[in-house]
């Protein structure tokens, strides 16, 4: 269970701008309250942050690339992460 | 030029091959000497050699067509057709009557925790009805958790978690659609944290105990090797030959972040001489032919730059003599 929650974060990272930030400022905190094991927190809490910006902002302009391309509207892409299929 | 020899009651004539085969059907002649065998035959059978493809992106279709002399394999990104209308359907057949068609997904996500959703196994499987799959491609990533649709290729921790969601995410490819995709390595620009093995050895647990194959992606080995500070070349050597099947060949660029420059593979640049290096010494270590493919998904070059990546291909391929296979009869 946990490291689908380890994976969830990476995913967040990479893809949520506002998340990212607040992790960078305070990583204990954005994961005080993840179902995380010590070994996972240590991980996230030691990740190189320079090369978690660049891949965030790569994967950012990537996604939004790819999915609009691939498919559908910007908007579908919103909506289907707003309320993502089962 | 022909040459004989006496093998006990046997005159051998080799024909016109390179004196490193001699031995090989000599070998075999040998045998039949020993069995006291009153003639020998020796059929001499050429391997098929590596070939050379490209991906099928509309913007470099006449391209393609016109230089269908040089392109054995074409890549069809299954993603682009998954539509699949009479027009996409009408597109592909013409193109399987011109080419060997390779299909490569992006969006299976075979390395994820959460599996591969019914929906996706719904469209692949419908593609996969209407097409032969002697060739699919997918890659070593997650695409999808916990509801986020990544929507670009994501590489995974490599450690022990991640070797066993991967082999049963395989597993139930294999049982829904019946085939298992050859497994690509990614660029990545941040390593993964959580890993305990180098990525080399990451992927070489699970091709060993999946048995599948692997596509080599030599700008990916580069891109990770110039952004981790690792050679290319050691990286390279780590791969495990005997698994790859596929090669992708193409370009990337540097980008600033701070002070720090990352190499971002984008598909988007020539490929550089460092590449065609690599694939040099790929070739060097292939026993088996493969199929080598150009991938290209933007700022398109000149017909005659394209065109002449393709020849540098083709010119590295027959540096090599085109190895021999020997049966004996």
């Amino acid at each position: 269970m946990s490291y689908s929650v380890f994976e969830n974060t990476m995913a967040k990272l990479l893809t949520n701008k506002r998340y990212l930030e607040e992790f960078k400022k305070n990583p204990q905190t954005a994961l005080i309250a993840l179902d995380l094991t010590q070994d996972e927190k240590k991980a996230l809490i030691d990740i190189n942050q320079d090369q978690l910006t660049i891949a965030a902002i790569s994967f950012r302009k990537k996604r939004t690339q790819h999915l609009s391309h691939s498919h559908g509207s910007i908007i579908r892409l919103f909506f289907r992460n707003l309320f993502p299929k089962k | 030029m022909p040459k004989n020899y006496s093998l006990g009651h046997l005159n051998v004539i080799v024909a016109d091959l390179p004196a490193d085969h001699h031995v090989e059907v000599l070998r075999v002649a040998a045998v039949a000497a020993a069995a006291d065998a009153e003639e020998a035959a020796v059929v001499v059978v050429a391997k098929p050699k590596h070939t050379v493809g490209i991906g099928w992106r509309p913007q470099i279709a006449s391209f393609i067509l016109e230089n269908s002399d040089l392109i054995h394999d074409l890549e069809i990104l299954v993603e682009n057709f998954y539509k699949l209308s009479n027009k996409d359907i009408k597109t592909l057949r013409f193109l399987d009557t011109l080419f060997d068609l390779h299909f490569h997904s992006v969006g299976l996500g075979i390395c994820g925790s959460e599996g591969i959703p019914k929906r996706e196994l719904k469209k692949y499987k419908k593609f996969f009805s209407l097409f032969s799959i002697e060739s699919w491609s997918d890659h070593f990533s997650f695409v999808r958790s916990g509801g986020i649709e990544l929507g670009h290729l994501a590489a995974p921790s490599w450690n022990d978690e991640t070797i066993n969601i991967t082999l049963k995410n395989l597993k139930h490819a294999k049982n829904e659609l019946g085939h298992i995709p050859a497994l690509e390595n990614i660029s990545t620009l941040l390593y993964p944290p959580l890993s305990t093995y180098s990525e080399t050895d990451w992927m070489k647990s699970i091709l060993l105990s999946g048995g599948q194959s692997m596509l080599l992606d030599i700008n990916n080995i580069y891109c990770n090797a110039m952004n981790f500070k690792l050679d290319p070349f050691q990286e390279l050597d780590r791969y495990p030959f005997d698994h790859v099947t596929q090669i992708h060949m193409s370009g990337g660029k540097w980008i600033q972040f701070e002070s720090d420059l990352h190499m971002l593979d984008d598909h988007k640049q020539d490929i550089p001489e460092i590449g065609f290096q690599m694939l040099k010494f790929a070739l060097s270590k292939l026993t088996h032919p493969v199929s080598i493919i150009i991938e290209r998904d933007g700022n398109y070059p000149a017909s005659a730059i394209l065109k002449q990546q393709l020849i540098r291909i083709h010119q590295l391929i027959n540096e090599k003599d085109a190895p021999i296979e020997l049966f004996s009869i």
